[in-house]
């Protein structure tokens, strides 16, 4: 686990957090399986375009992260009100905030220069690169994530209070257009991540959610062994055990 | 087949691009599947048998992927080496003398953004020998019915990643199916699932771009 980032507050209200690029490192084995090799290994060459691309998409990265913490306001079945503002986040998302008594509002990005490059890639017929680049850029988008969750987790652990996982519009039924409130609650521009009319994010290699905070919480290995919803379309593609 | 179509073959199975390419290791400083390409047509060769050629490749690759031998990174490098093969056909598809599989509309539907999925899928399918014409992303259903006019006979694509966004499919599978009901439509994405597809009306669902190809290669038999 990383040590404690340094914060900034912003009188505006949210917490910019340093994150310098040696807090995130590409989990390489995250991205072989990501790329689709799941426990076989790429085969000779194809290592070392790998390894390659990717290198030279973690140098493009630009981390940015931050949060603002919210009283949960109200927990209902099918969402969640923080900040004056009501989430119809769906009955998988609040089931998994039940007990919590505050939210974090997370967003981090690697910026905007990875995703530039895989779409020049692959503009220039180089779709296998192009692929390696943009898998690499998502994982370390997630990576960033990751960093951020847990340096709030460690944070929050001394003062005696939990995290459970983290939730994004988009997925488990929370509807991507919920972006807009959930931007609202935070200053404009936050970590230099804007919203496009669509909802999304802008750099794309972005992500926000929302965490649930409060005693006893904690996060599950994988969300889908919290989650009731047998029809869930993400529930094939993750192991349960 | 000729030395050299088996040239051409092997090269693409193997994703040998051209000889400046590195890709594989064993085939380094090698000639690839341009220079043989080239070198047949400077021969004589019929574009047929080139095609043949690569499509035989193209199988072959498939059915390691199908057999989990190979992944999407090398099912990619056989497609960007055929693709190098398609240029140098590119003339004589355009002269009317050897003609595509039929035509592919692909996009990613409505509020969706995500592209680099689909533009695997196109790249792949185009190296299979289908035209392949690319909406782009955010593709509202209109969109998708215009093509198809223009396109008679095409099987249509539509992607999507966010699972908030397959209501957006849905509702394009069915415009589709009302007004186009033999339009073959294959979804596909993350979120995707050959229940989900049915239960939406679609003809097909594909995991990846291999399957995608298995599926409108069926339509021509």
């Amino acid at each position: 686990m990383n040590p404690l980032l340094s914060e900034h507050l912003l009188t505006e209200g949210g917490v910019i957090l340093d994150l310098p690029s040696n807090v995130v490192s590409l989990d390489a084995v995250a991205l072989t399986r990501a790329l689709g090799y799941r426990d076989a290994s790429p085969p000779a060459g194809m290592s070392e375009l790998i390894s390659s691309t990717a290198e030279e998409i973690f140098n493009l990265c630009e981390f940015r992260a931050g949060y603002r913490l919210f009283e949960l306001e109200a927990l209902e079945a099918d969402g969640i009100r923080i900040g004056g503002q009501y989430f119809r986040t769906g009955p998988i998302i609040s089931r998994q905030l039940e007990g919590a008594e505050q939210a974090a509002v997370m967003v981090c990005t690697i910026g905007a220069a990875p995703e530039a490059r895989s779409a020049q890639m692959i503009k220039e017929k180089e779709p296998v690169l192009g692929f390696i680049a943009d898998t690499a850029a998502s994982v370390l988008a997630e990576q960033a994530a990751e960093t951020v969750h847990q340096h709030l987790a460690l944070k929050l652990a001394a003062e005696g209070l939990g995290v459970t996982n983290r939730f994004s519009p988009g997925y488990c039924g929370w509807d991507v257009q919920e972006q807009h409130k959930l931007f609202r609650l935070l200053p404009e521009a936050f970590c230099c991540v804007r919203l496009q009319g669509s909802a999304f994010m802008q750099p794309r290699k972005s992500i926000s959610a929302i965490i649930g905070i409060g005693k006893g919480l904690q996060r599950a290995d994988y969300a889908c062994a919290a989650c009731a919803d047998a029809q869930c379309t993400y529930r094939k593609k993750k192991p349960t055990s | 087949m000729s030395e050299l179509m088996d040239k051409i073959c092997l090269c693409i199975e193997r994703g040998k691009v051209d000889k400046k390419a590195p890709y594989p290791p064993d085939m380094m400083n090698q000639d690839g599947a341009d220079e043989y390409a080239r070198e047949a047509i400077k021969a004589g060769e019929s574009p047929d048998n080139i095609l043949a050629a690569c499509n035989t490749a193209m199988e072959r690759i498939g059915d390691k992927f199908s057999r989990n031998e190979v992944f999407v990174p090398e099912l990619l490098m056989a497609a960007r080496a055929m693709n190098g093969v398609m240029e140098h056909l590119k003339p004589f598809f355009q002269a009317g003398n050897i003609k595509t599989k039929g035509t592919f509309v692909l996009g990613t539907v409505a509020g969706d953004l995500h592209d680099i999925g689909k533009n695997l899928v196109s790249m792949v399918v185009e190296g299979n020998g289908w035209k392949v014409v690319d909406l782009g992303v955010d593709v509202k259903t209109d969109k998708f019915l215009k093509a198809i006019e223009e396109h008679p006979g095409c099987a249509v694509g539509l992607s999507a990643l966010l699972t908030t966004t397959m209501a957006n499919m849905a509702a394009t599978v069915k415009r589709i199916k009302e007004l186009h009901a033999d339009t073959v439509v294959i979804v596909g994405g993350a979120p995707l699932s050959h229940k989900a597809a049915k239960e939406m009306g679609a003809d097909g669902y594909a995991a990846n771009p291999q399957e995608t190809v298995r599926i409108l290669n069926s339509l021509v038999g």
